[in-house]
């Protein structure tokens, strides 16, 4: 299936995004009407892997890094949105056997490629000229699956592809993917989206751009969380 | 005035592109970071690739076949049942493989050339030699790149096969991972006719496959390199190396016990294979290949039962038609009426014919076909584009 | 007076295109990014009507239309292939590279379907089906519409309308394809219209 072309232009766009002055959006409706998020927030397991960039310049997948982040995050992300307001955040756990058409399944994979388009094209030069600054991205009312499996009002979406040198950590770029490829090894990203579970819309979208946070302890969790929830309306 | 506005822009946005560069952070001090191994790392990314492999669309999901090979994958890995997890993958190419976790994948053209149970056994008898030598790790050791290991172990969809289709070994990183050395090649041969001996197959079972390949690949175009064989390239002199020793040790299985001649299975294999077989037979001529898929349909009609010879018929139909070259329809015509001859022919040989004679200008025949298609398959898909054929016809 | 040339918007790209290099070099020559509902082209060589804006890519041979990102919805264009060339890439078959995709003068609306699934096929979809084969009219030639059925990598279930007309002994190829989940319900409607609107140009 063909990407959009010029792949050049993508390159380009994650650059020009980095230096944005803002990278969490709102949905139109949610900025129109002053939404603020309230009841129970599911947080969907978070897609993470750490890498590590080695002399060579190549990434290795570490096991141990990506285990301790996989432990830090959730509960500094419940922290943080539980600090001064009433939003709970449970925790979704997706079944690994669901099978090819398995509605829910089939929401995550949506997902994913919502969250991607909105990388790719909610952002400074990537905009689509058709659709120009509009945020109306959506999983459509079939979420409702997704709402009666998790018993939630929203759900919280993280994904993060992170690298660190041996000696620290290489900032994180946000540059655009091709279709449908697994994000395996080679690119860095990280991005958080909360979708409501009722009708689908994309709430609000979070990139994480040029963040310091470490995330293979709980101090460094603790910055991730605060930037990948910058913007969240609670 | 536009282009030259946006042309603006974009140098502006080059210019900006030099604030992208944030300093590398240095090593915190008292941070308690293991040093992990390699091989943890390496196995962490193989249980990541497994989870996707789980979760891939490409794999086939049809208990009664899927049990009869872990059923025969257990048996044949004997104390490492517990370690192997099988994945059948619908891809239409001779391919099996043994990653070092344990994750054993057999893909779908592997499964339809495989003639019987014997043939099959081999084949995962010689990649649980891989895993039971560690091979893979030592390739990789030698190779430090999880990353084409990985590339290797995931299932890579149709896209994987249209490298392979276009000629260029799209899986470089596989290929050359899976080169193992003519070392370990022999290796896990021998492995495989233990395997093979142990539980009383034919140790002759061990290189029909080999050879069916072979003659597929020489039907190939010259610049075409080895498409046919996925994972093990076999060159003319592992070929050699595995007839002789098949030959060698069935010759000393049968001197040392020569009542068992050893058992090849192929009623209990083609029962589970047969109702898949025009799904991958389909699936192998969307490859377009056309040269391997004539060789590897005539190897199926010549050891098919009869009441399988209608629907090979049909395919080896579908083979000539394709080649599309002076004689090929006429070969195909020929084919199609071959299996419409047999009681329980596919109804499309019926569509086929009817098509290639309206082509031909023999229209009432090309109409008696196209009307009997639709008699026997009422809700065929292209339903309404043969009836548009068929109006056509009688005006 | 100078009698001036009509304007069309892939002409006007190439003028601007030799204005300046920088967007030479960034955003691709071509057709204008932005299709406005009403009347429209593609690949110079398609007429139709679209009751809604698009983004779109592409060159003189295929175009690919969007309206929130190709991964939830893509349509393309491919425009005159010739017998003999690759149906989406333009390649061509030779002695030494014969077998694959290719169109070839005479196909009837079956082989025109095999064409297109197996050509997607080769792009990465993943066990591409279709349904409902029906002819469809567009041009002087075979042509015929489906439906189609497959996925990407991830798993990620799609469907799409697709179709193949031949006029004046060349292939068109117009497909869309789009999430099964909400995102081709959604547009199956206007495109479907889109389809039935598209005839060559002269």
């Amino acid at each position: 299936m063909h990407s959009f072309r010029p792949i050049l232009s993508l390159v380009l766009f994650g650059l020009l995004a980095g230096c944005a002055s803002t990278q969490s959006r709102l949905a139109d409706s949610a900025r129109d009407s002053g939404e603020k998020v309230r009841g129970t927030v599911v947080l969907i397991e978070p897609d993470i892997e750490l890498s590590e960039v080695t002399a060579g310049g190549s990434q290795q997948p570490r096991a141990d890094w990506t285990a301790q982040a996989r432990a830090e995050l959730p509960p500094a992300l419940r922290r943080r949105l539980s600090a001064g307001s009433t939003v709970e955040l449970a925790a979704y756990e997706v079944p690994d056997d669901l099978p090819a058409g398995d509605p829910v399944r089939q929401l995550l994979h949506l997902h994913r490629a919502v969250g991607y388009s909105i990388l790719r094209h909610g952002y400074g030069i990537g905009r689509l000229p058709s659709k120009g600054d509009t945020f109306d991205w959506t999983l459509g009312d079939g979420v409702r699956v997704l709402g009666a499996a998790s018993k939630a009002d929203y759900a919280l979406f993280v994904t993060i592809r992170d690298s660190y040198t041996s000696s620290g950590r290489v900032a994180l770029m946000v540059v655009g993917a091709l279709v449908g490829v697994g994000m395996s090894g080679g690119v860095q990203t990280g991005f958080a989206s909360l979708v409501d579970l009722r009708d689908g819309r994309v709430v609000w979208f979070n990139t994480l751009v040029d963040q310091r946070g470490d995330l293979r302890d709980a101090a460094g969790a603790d910055v991730t969380a605060r930037k990948l929830l910058e913007g969240f309306p609670l | 005035m536009k282009a030259l506005a946006l042309g603006v822009s974009l140098a502006v946005a080059t210019a900006l592109a030099g604030c992208r560069t944030a300093p590398v952070e240095e090593a915190r001090p008292g941070a308690t970071y293991r040093a992990d191994s390699d091989e943890a790392g390496l196995r962490f990314a193989m249980d990541e690739a497994e989870r996707r492999l789980r979760a891939s669309p490409l794999r086939i999901r049809d208990p009664e076949l899927e049990k009869y090979i872990e059923e025969l994958t257990c048996r044949l890995a004997g104390e490492f049942c517990s370690e192997i997890r099988v994945y059948l993958i619908d891809l239409p190419y001779a391919n099996a493989s043994m990653a070092p976790n344990g994750v054993l994948q057999v893909w779908a053209g592997l499964l339809l050339r495989a003639r019987d149970e014997a043939e099959i056994a081999y084949v995962i008898g010689h990649e649980l030699g891989h895993y039971r030598h560690r091979h893979v790790i030592q390739l990789w050791r030698s190779a430090q790149r999880t990353q084409a290991l990985l590339g290797a172990m995931q299932v890579l969809t149709a896209g994987v096969g249209a490298a392979l289709v276009g000629g260029a070994l799209g899986l470089g990183g596989a290929a050359a991972i899976n080169q193992f050395s003519r070392d370990h090649e022999r290796a896990a041969d021998e492995f495989g006719f233990s395997t093979l001996a142990q539980h009383g197959y034919e140790l002759n079972a061990s290189f029909g496959l080999y050879e069916q390949l072979a003659a597929e690949e020489a039907a190939l175009p010259p610049r075409w390199k080895s498409v046919v064989f996925a994972s093990h390239p076999p060159t003319q002199e592992r070929l050699a190396d595995m007839r002789a020793a098949a030959k060698s040790r069935a010759a000393i299985e049968v001197s040392q016990r020569p009542e068992a001649r050893g058992q090849r299975y192929p009623e209990r294999y083609n029962e589970i294979i047969a109702p898949r077989q025009a799904e991958w037979i389909r699936a192998d001529l969307s490859r377009r290949q056309l040269g391997p898929s004539r060789v590897l349909l005539d190897a199926l009609l010549k050891r098919a039962r009869p009441d399988q010879q209608a629907e090979l018929a049909y395919f080896r139909g579908e083979v000539a038609r394709m080649e599309n070259n002076a004689g090929s329809l006429v070969e195909a015509e020929g084919w199609y009426r071959k299996s419409i001859a047999h009681r329980g022919a596919p109804p499309a040989a019926h569509r086929e014919l009817g098509l290639l004679l309206r082509s031909r200008g023999r229209q009432a025949e090309a109409r008696a076909e196209l009307a009997r298609y639709l008699e026997l398959d009422p809700a065929a898909e292209d339903r309404a584009l043969v009836q548009h054929y068929l109006a056509e016809l009688d005006s | 007076m100078r009698v001036r040339r009509p304007v069309t918007p892939l002409r006007a790209g190439r003028a601007l295109c030799v204005v300046t290099g920088l967007a030479l070099l960034l955003a691709g020559c071509g057709p204008s990014p932005l299709v406005r509902a009403g009347a429209a082209s593609a690949v110079g060589s398609i007429a139709l009507v679209t009751p809604v804006d698009w983004s779109r890519s592409g060159d003189t041979r295929v175009e690919l239309w969007t309206r929130d990102g190709t991964l939830l919805n893509q349509l393309q264009f491919v425009g005159a292939v010739e017998p003999g060339q690759h149906v989406f890439r333009s390649r061509r078959e030779t002695k030494r590279r014969p077998d694959g995709p290719y169109f070839r003068a005479g196909m009837n609306g079956v082989e025109l379907q095999a064409l297109v699934l197996d050509g997607l096929g080769e792009l990465g979809a993943v066990r591409p089906a279709a349904r409902a084969l029906r002819p469809a009219r567009f041009g002087d030639g075979e042509s015929v519409r489906f439906e189609v059925d497959t996925a990407n990598q991830d798993g990620l279930l799609y469907r799409g309308l697709a179709q193949a007309s031949v006029h004046g002994e060349r292939l068109y190829v117009i497909l869309f394809l789009a999430p099964a989940e909400h995102y081709f319900e959604r547009d199956r409607k206007l495109v479907e219209a889109m389809f039935d609107s598209a005839r060559p140009l002269p």
